[in-house]
């Protein structure tokens, strides 16, 4: 005796517990005999009761139960499947039910699945292959009735009944096809779903509708079953591992794949893959959305991509998923490529609305053509490309817009920027001139606000380009470095002085018993204030662009910096390489100040 | 019969006169070193009998006063004609380390002649070395020596040409800093050792006391710095001591004012006049009188190591 249970009280107290339990019997390691499985989720209703020293809970929720006899490790005989609605521990409702017989784990013979609102009523042969007539009729209505009708597995046809009349669905698909056997699961009727569309006439393009219908009550009862019947299958697989009981099946028709019709539908998912990226990417692009409340074109092309998505793309997405899941080969190419773009909707201008301005506008965009001799996945594979180059070209011109008035958007933040920039720098170098050491070099500092100046009005006569925007942003690089410069040029006079400072000695003079100042490495000091400063203050004064701003700048502090450096090293090379020595070119050089300068 | 005083012996020429009644003077002219006395035997047995004749008979009618040991003292203090004198003064003073310097100075010294004023002759090569110390700002200290080469200077012709002086002396500096100029007191002691033209001279040994008060104040600059001129007048008393000093203790009074000019810290130029007089040694009534024209050069090199210097003058650190 095999008994299992998960069940935990503590959890049922606190709310939910869902709850396995199984009995059965084992012989010579399988399972065999009667074998009770159950599967629940209940919680406590709050009433108890107390007997027997034992402690009675009342509970509520489903339960899910399946019983019957296992041989030699698989399902012999009926096996029932129930699902229960439990209140108060009374069974108030059957949810569903299925009987299904079994030899040695096969499904044959007659079985019945039932829920609330229907039943099911088929037969199987030895095999478990679907044969005859199923019927499914409503428990509410019994004038509605659905039969689908098998010949050995194969489904020939779909009869729905009402009070409306009869509904024929035959699946004629000539007698020289192949079949195949495929189980009766989620996948068939999936394909069921894609056979009843595809075979009826349209003269418009229609969606391939991937989603089985509610009203299908067939397709609900089976998913049902399938769904108790895993459950079940789950627990004997993991007591027996050679446990493969068989499946209801079915016989499908297999169309064989013509030649490079598997290249083709290759191309065509890896098109339609790249169509549905290009059209995510632009009706996600949030730039776009706003673009198009106030471009016309950009809210047409906006349209024009969710309605080739919506009417196309969607289309041969399903296509691409049947072929992924390996069903297309059971659906004729061609009647699919006529359903999903009949020839009467091909070639045609098609009227896309958008709105603008408050009011909706339409514009045309030519459809894709029909190409001769074209059809199936050929034909689908035309209209791929043609919607992915549609979708390519309004991408261009969408981002093209997108970019220009994003660039333009840009210049007018960048000039913005550059206006304030110049006017701070004036405010700037009119502050710097204020203080009395910078007098001398005032001249300097107004200089560099009128380089400034000149330079945005170079740019400011250029035309709207590409180009444009790059020379803004240039142009603000280099107008965030004049104010070092300007800074540079007005503490010159404080540097100098410091400078000065640093090169002179106090030296005592034992005949005047007195200190006294010494000039101390005058070549350098010479260099520095007869020939280099001289010469920087030159440059600023003129001829003064961006690109010399900014390493007259690092030019200044480099200086500076080395002349302090000097001060402390042994410049006895630096000094006799000075004799002479006049060009400040040079002289710098000799100084070993690594810059970027190259003075006109 | 009292005989007068070797010391005019050697005298080039000896002139004489009455000073009021009775009252007879001899004095010496032209370029006369009171301590010589390397004059020949004969020449001085010759001068003597003139002068014996001569005083003999003044003797017989006159008085006189005479001083000690045979000085004749004038009634009153007669100057001497000045001389013209040409001075080339090096002056340096070398820092060795922060407190030490070493003073190294070599003066020329050149007079006039018969035909060339100022100069007409070498006089003297002075080469005067010190180690100095200093204690502060306002004070060092000093002491060294001095060789110096006295050169004949007289028509007479004379055994040595130049003889050698010696001298050991020590100074004292005291320097006061005003608001734009500075104040110099300066106390220097020498012991010098002379010796006349004669090879049998004998060194004589004396004591030099010297004070001088000088002045350094900057023109067109409101302090002593590079690349300024400067004023310096000074003013220095010399005072001697020694067995040989009788009546002549002060040994020289000088004047003196230059105009200097600081080229750097390290090299000074001036150029000067100088108004001296002084006692003769011979006869203390007797004012030697002297102009001399001076020209200087000082310079202070540094030879301590760069890393050894001090940023300026911390004698406390």
């Amino acid at each position: 005796m095999f008994r299992f249970q998960c069940l935990n009280p503590q959890s049922l107290l606190n709310g939910l517990d869902p709850y396995v339990k199984v009995e059965g019997q084992f012989n010579k390691g399988l399972p065999d005999g009667a074998w009770y499985l159950s599967f629940g989720s209940l919680s406590s209703s709050g009433k108890s009761s107390a007997q027997a020293y034992r402690y009675f809970l009342k509970t509520s929720g489903t339960q899910h139960n399946a019983f019957g006899e296992m041989k030699e490790g698989l399902p012999d005989g009926e096996w029932i499947q129930e699902v229960v609605d439990i209140e108060n521990s009374q069974v108030i409702e059957q949810l569903f039910k299925s009987s299904v017989t079994y030899a040695k784990g096969v499904p044959q013979k007659s079985f019945s699945i039932e829920n609330e609102q229907s039943i099911l009523m088929g037969r199987l042969l030895r095999d478990g292959t679907a044969h005859d007539e199923w019927e499914v009729f409503s428990k509410q209505n019994p004038s509605e009735k659905e039969y689908w009708h098998f010949a050995e597995g194969e489904l020939t046809r779909i009869v729905r009944q009402d009070e409306a009349g009869m509904d024929t669905v035959s699946f004629a698909w000539g007698d020289k096809l192949e079949t195949m056997k495929l189980p009766f699961a989620e996948q068939f009727l999936q394909l069921v779903h894609v056979w009843k569309q595809v075979l009826t006439p349209v003269d418009k393009h229609k969606s391939l509708s991937m989603a089985m219908p509610k009203a299908a009550e067939i397709e609900k009862l089976m998913t049902e079953y399938f769904r108790l019947r895993e459950n079940v299958d789950t627990i004997f697989q993991e007591l027996n591992r050679r446990y493969d009981p068989g499946s209801l099946l079915v016989q499908a028709p297999v169309f064989t794949w013509k030649r490079g019709e598997v290249v083709a539908l290759d191309s065509l998912c890896r098109a339609a893959k790249r169509s549905e990226e290009m059209s995510r990417s632009l009706l996600s692009n949030t730039q776009l959305q706003m673009l198009k409340l106030t471009s016309e074109e950009a809210a047409f092309f906006y349209e024009l991509v969710h309605f080739l998505q919506q009417t196309y793309l969607q289309s041969i997405a399903s296509v691409c998923t049947l072929y992924e899941q390996d069903l297309l080969k059971h659906v004729p190419r061609n009647r699919l490529s006529e359903y999903l773009f009949p020839e009467s909707s091909l070639g045609n201008e098609v009227q896309v609305g958008y709105q603008h301005d408050g009011t909706e506008r339409f514009r045309t965009w030519d459809g894709p053509a029909l190409q001769s001799h074209e059809d199936g996945v050929d034909k689908m594979l035309n209209v791929a490309r043609y919607i992915e180059s549609t979708l390519a070209s309004v991408r261009q011109i969408l981002y093209k817009t997108l970019t220009i008035r994003e660039r333009e958007e840009k210049l007018s933040a960048y000039e913005a920027q550059l206006i304030a920039q110049v006017n701070n720098l004036q405010l700037f170098t009119d502050s710097l001139i204020l203080h009395a050491h910078v007098a001398k070099d005032s001249v300097l500092l107004k200089n560099i606000h009128s380089a400034a100046v000149q330079e945005l009005s170079s740019y400011s006569q250029q035309e709207s380009t590409p180009a444009k925007l790059e020379q803004a942003k240039a142009l603000v690089r280099c107008f965030r470095r004049l104010p070092s410069l300007a800074s540079a040029v007005a503490h010159l006079h404080l540097e100098m002085n410091d400078i000065d400072s640093l090169y002179t000695e106090r030296v005592w003079n034992p005949f005047t018993v007195t200190l006294m100042d010494e000039k101390v490495k005058k070549r350098i000091t010479a260099s520095y204030f007869n020939h280099v400063v001289p010469y920087l203050r030159a440059e600023v004064k003129t001829k003064l662009t961006c690109g010399k701003a900014q390493k007259l700048a690092v030019l200044f502090e480099a200086l500076h910096k080395r002349m302090y450096e000097m001060r402390e090293e042994d410049t006895t090379k630096i000094e006799r390489k000075l004799r002479g020595e006049e060009n400040p070119q040079v002289i710098l050089e000799i100084f070993k100040i690594d810059h970027a300068y190259v003075g006109s | 019969m009292i005989y007068p005083d070797l010391a005019f012996s050697s005298c080039p020429k000896i002139e004489g006169g009455v000073l009021g009644i009775g009252d007879i003077y001899f004095q010496c002219r032209g370029t006369h070193n009171p301590i010589d006395n390397s004059l020949s035997v004969q020449d001085k047995q010759a001068h003597n009998r003139g002068r014996y004749i001569v005083i003999f008979i003044l003797f017989a009618f006159c008085g006189f006063s005479f001083a000690q040991d045979g000085e004749q003292l004038p009634l009153q203090a007669v100057y001497e004609e000045p001389a013209t004198v040409l001075w080339f003064n090096t002056y340096g003073n070398i820092r060795v380390s922060n407190r030490l310097f070493w003073i190294a100075q070599t003066h020329f010294r050149f007079q006039e002649n018969e035909k060339t004023p100022f100069v007409g002759q070498m006089a003297q090569i002075y080469n005067r070395h010190a180690v100095s110390y200093l204690f502060s700002k306002k004070f060092n200290v000093s002491l060294g020596g001095v060789l110096r080469l006295n050169y004949n200077t007289s028509k007479e012709a004379s055994e040595r040409n130049a003889v050698p002086e010696w001298r050991i002396w020590h100074q004292y500096l005291f320097a006061i800093p005003f608001n734009r100029l500075m104040v110099y007191h300066r106390l220097r002691i020498e012991h010098r050792w002379t010796q006349g033209f004669s090879q049998e001279s004998d060194y004589q040994f004396r004591n030099r006391w010297r004070y001088m008060f000088k002045v350094k104040a900057p023109l067109g600059k409101s302090r002593l710095e590079a690349k300024t001129f400067y004023v310096s007048p000074e003013a220095e008393l010399i005072m001697q001591s020694g067995k040989s000093v009788i009546a002549s203790p002060m040994e020289d009074l000088r004047l003196h004012a230059s105009v200097g000019y600081i080229l750097n810290p390290r090299i000074t130029v001036a150029a000067g006049i100088m108004y001296s007089h002084g006692q003769e040694l011979t006869n203390g009534g007797f004012y030697k009188q002297k102009f001399t024209a001076r020209f200087h050069l000082y310079f202070s090199p540094d030879i301590r190591k760069v890393k050894n210097k001090l940023p300026s003058i911390h004698l406390t650190d």
